[in-house]
């Protein structure tokens, strides 16, 4: 049997008919001890249940990490994980930053040039100098 | 190493050992002060010649030679100035011995003991005090109660019987801390007090608070209060006259069977049977919580007098903040139940973080093993370990 | 005047469309037809602005696309359940109705019924060039917009498919097309440091920088048929011989 390539199907694209958001869960780290994790555990203690409330889709850890400085941790369904340092800042801040983990598309930072990617075939076919129109010389 | 300290002597002199008791050579030689001594001269400590002396014998051949005792001209300055450090405290304890023999005959007469330490030799106990036997003031007595109080109808009986017995004595013009004597109340005088109730007249006044349920409650009341400060025993008689009109038998009787089914009373405090309050369990009115507790001299008066009733220790800072009753009721509630120090705990408890389902809290730390068991990996890991010879 | 590329295909139809029989009668004048911005070419044209071009609520609504249409006839896809139907996004109102060419409604067939189409969407004056499916990484953070928010873009000045191209004089009328684009979240870029120094001076300044953009994925770029646009009541212009 010759060998046959596998056909290509249309490839998964998060949004076009379901939406699913990027980031599937939140870790919080704190120290039970240490100064640098107070607003930390005010966040935890008075916003959490807001912010859990509001974001049902993301799971939402919170766990120990005794001798470190606080992190919020993002889990995202590309597989990446970023992590953000929130080390005295306030209840208010922390919000921002979890924030910020939950509208991340989890993919790595890079500065693109061009607005618009796409892995459609162009439209209009691709130029060639037999068809369309002849210039004369 | 120098020669006037070779030729040490480092023997301790004959007139030092104690003639009856034999102390071998090595424990007399570890109880003295050791000189920085190499340790090779030690090895004939149990000879009492010196070792000048013997090569000095062993020279002439004989035991007696002739010449000085000491060829190189007497002590040396550091044998001399050890020498006078031993033979110090030796001439102190004979000194010692007179002096407590002194104390002796001194007790017999008669003794004044000084006031100001001029004139004295010494100051201070010339014996050990661990010898003498113990007096009276040695044993200690808590200004408070032993074991505190914990109950919060306990808390509040003793917050009203606080309030009631100062309103009194506010209303009688008498110093407020007088109340601190009395320890315990008769049980009748109690009942009596625990049948009064508070209504503050104004924003927390406390003259004239106190709405007694009876004429003849406010007399008995009246009267045993201007016993106090005076005399103690006054009260104690009023107490038993007061008694046979009030108690009821059938209701103590209630009570003490209360007493006995409550077994809890009895393990905590074996050794005083009666409990608090003597068994009662409710308070009548409220009235006493609206108290104000303004005035520095009356606050320090009913937290003395609360702190010796329920032996709760009130710091600092919270006897500047508390204004009122209600303020010290609700310190010493918030004491039975402190909050949870760990944050994973005081999570666990919020009820409305509990009922979401997305939102996972752990005690503790979590680590990649954890991370193994949650994707299931764990057994095979373990296995594989185990396989291996590695666990 | 025609573009090349329009010219060329305009040849080139009736080579492709041997097989297709049914099209050569119109090719020449529905090539003609659908670019109406080119006015000077052929009287058969309708004067440039009017049918087209958006009618005046259309055009005096900001460029933004920040206010999310729902349209009426086509409910939007029921993403945000949470959010309440008095909050829904308000459907635009026009005072009057779409007014097309009689020449563009025989044409417009031939273009809706050619799958893949292509959108040149404008957005603060920029054009983005868009098919279904693509990313769009906009080149700023949108505000007041949550992951998960549906757009709609309600100003473009071409859309197209393989062969066929609508051209706006300068943006199509919204109400041909619909075009919905879905926040998919905020994107954000690495550090920048920009090194400034001053003459005669050893010191340098770290300025950074660390911008934040929204990400949209388009999800759908359709062309209205002409059932659609007659359902909605669309009046069609007699052209002038």
């Amino acid at each position: 049997m010759p060998v046959q390539g596998i056909r290509t199907v249309t490839a998964a694209r998060n949004g076009v008919g379901a939406f699913i958001l990027q980031c599937k869960r939140l870790d919080f780290h704190y120290c039970d001890w240490a100064g640098s994790s107070r607003g930390m555990v005010s966040f935890l203690k008075n916003q959490l249940t807001a912010f859990a409330k509001e974001n049902p889709q993301i799971e939402i850890r919170v766990s120990p990490r005794p001798h470190k400085h606080p992190v919020i941790k993002g889990h995202f369904i590309n597989g990446r994980e970023k992590a953000v340092c929130v080390r005295n800042l306030e209840p208010e801040q922390i919000f921002q930053k979890a924030n910020l983990l939950k509208q991340n598309s989890g993919e790595k930072n890079k500065r693109t040039k061009k607005p618009v990617t796409s892995i459609n075939e162009s439209v209009r076919g691709i130029w060639s100098p037999y068809h369309g129109g002849l210039k004369g010389v | 190493m120098r020669s006037s300290l070779r030729l040490l002597n480092l023997e301790a002199p004959a007139s030092q050992r104690s003639r009856n008791l034999y102390v071998c050579s090595v424990c007399r030689h570890e109880a003295r002060p050791r000189p920085f001594v190499a340790r090779q001269f030690l090895r004939h400590a149990s000879d009492s010649t010196p070792i000048t002396e013997r090569v000095r014998r062993k020279l002439w051949g004989t035991d007696n030679p002739p010449g000085l005792k000491d060829p190189y001209g007497g002590e040396g300055v550091f044998e001399r100035k050890f020498k006078r450090g031993q033979s110090a405290p030796q001439e102190n304890e004979p000194e010692a011995a007179t002096e407590a023999a002194e104390d002796a005959v001194s007790e017999d007469s008669s003794y004044e003991p000084a006031t100001t330490w001029e004139g004295l030799q010494r100051v201070g106990h010339l014996g050990t005090w661990s010898d003498l036997p113990p007096t009276k003031a040695d044993a200690y007595t808590s200004f408070s109660l032993n074991r505190r109080l914990t109950k919060p109808v306990h808390l509040s009986l003793a917050a009203h019987q606080t309030a009631v017995e100062l309103s009194l004595l506010h209303t009688l013009k008498k110093p407020l801390t007088n109340i601190c004597d009395v320890i315990e109340h008769e049980q009748p005088v109690f009942k009596l007090i625990r049948n009064c109730k508070i209504q503050p007249k104004s924003s927390g006044q406390w003259d004239s608070a106190v709405v007694y349920p009876d004429k003849e409650t406010e007399e008995a009341l009246v009267y045993i209060f201007e016993q106090i400060g005076g005399a103690q025993e006054a009260a104690a008689e009023v107490a038993t006259e007061v008694a046979p009109e009030t108690a009821e038998d059938a209701e103590l009787a209630e009570i003490e069977a209360a007493e006995a089914e409550d077994a809890e009373f009895e393990e905590e405090v074996p050794t005083t049977p009666s409990p608090p309050f003597f068994g009662y369990r409710d308070v009548k009115d409220k009235g006493y919580l609206d108290l104000s507790l303004n005035d520095p001299i009356t606050k320090f008066a009913f937290l003395k007098r609360f702190s010796q009733l329920t032996g709760h220790f009130f710091p600092d800072p919270v006897i500047h903040q508390i204004s009122s009753v209600q303020h010290v009721m609700k310190h010493v509630l918030a004491e039975q139940n402190p909050k949870p120090k760990k944050l994973a705990d005081f999570l666990v408890a919020d009820a409305s973080l509990q009922s979401l389902p997305n939102v996972k809290i752990f005690a503790k730390k979590q680590k990649p093993s954890h991370k193994d068991e949650e994707l299931g990996r764990k057994k095979l890991i373990d296995a594989e370990l185990r396989e291996r010879g590695l666990v | 005047m025609f573009s090349r590329s329009a010219l060329a295909r305009a040849f080139a139809l009736p080579l492709e469309q041997a097989a297709r029989p049914s099209l050569t009668s119109t090719t020449t004048t529905f090539r003609a037809c659908l670019h109406q911005s080119t006015a000077t070419t052929s009287t058969t044209n309708p004067p440039p602005a009017e049918p087209l071009s958006a009618i005046p609520r259309a055009q005096s609504s900001a460029p933004i696309v920040q206010q999310t249409y729902n349209n009426p006839t086509t409910p939007a896809p029921a993403t945000r359940a949470d959010v309440p139907e008095t909050k829904q996004p308000i459907a635009p109102t026009f005072t009057n109705p779409l007014k097309v060419s009689q020449s563009l409604l025989s044409t417009l067939p031939y273009l809706t019924a050619q799958k893949p189409h292509y959108i040149t969407a404008h957005l603060h004056d920029r054009p983005y060039l868009l098919t279904e499916g693509d990313d769009l990484r906009l080149p700023f953070l949108m505000p007041n917009v949550a992951p998960g928010d549906i757009l709609r873009f309600n100003r473009a000045s071409l859309l197209g498919s393989r062969e066929f191209t609508l051209k706006g004089a300068p943006y199509l009328d919204e109400r041909l097309f619909e075009c919905r684009v879905r926040v998919l979240g905020v994107d954000s870029e690495p550090l920048r440091v920009k090194e400034k120094t001053k003459r005669r001076r050893r010191h340098v300044q770290k300025v950074t920088s660390k911008h934040r953009y929204t990400l949209l994925r388009i999800m759908e770029v359709k062309v209205k048929s002409v059932e659609e646009l007659q359902r909605e009541g669309v009046v069609v212009e007699e052209e002038k011989a």
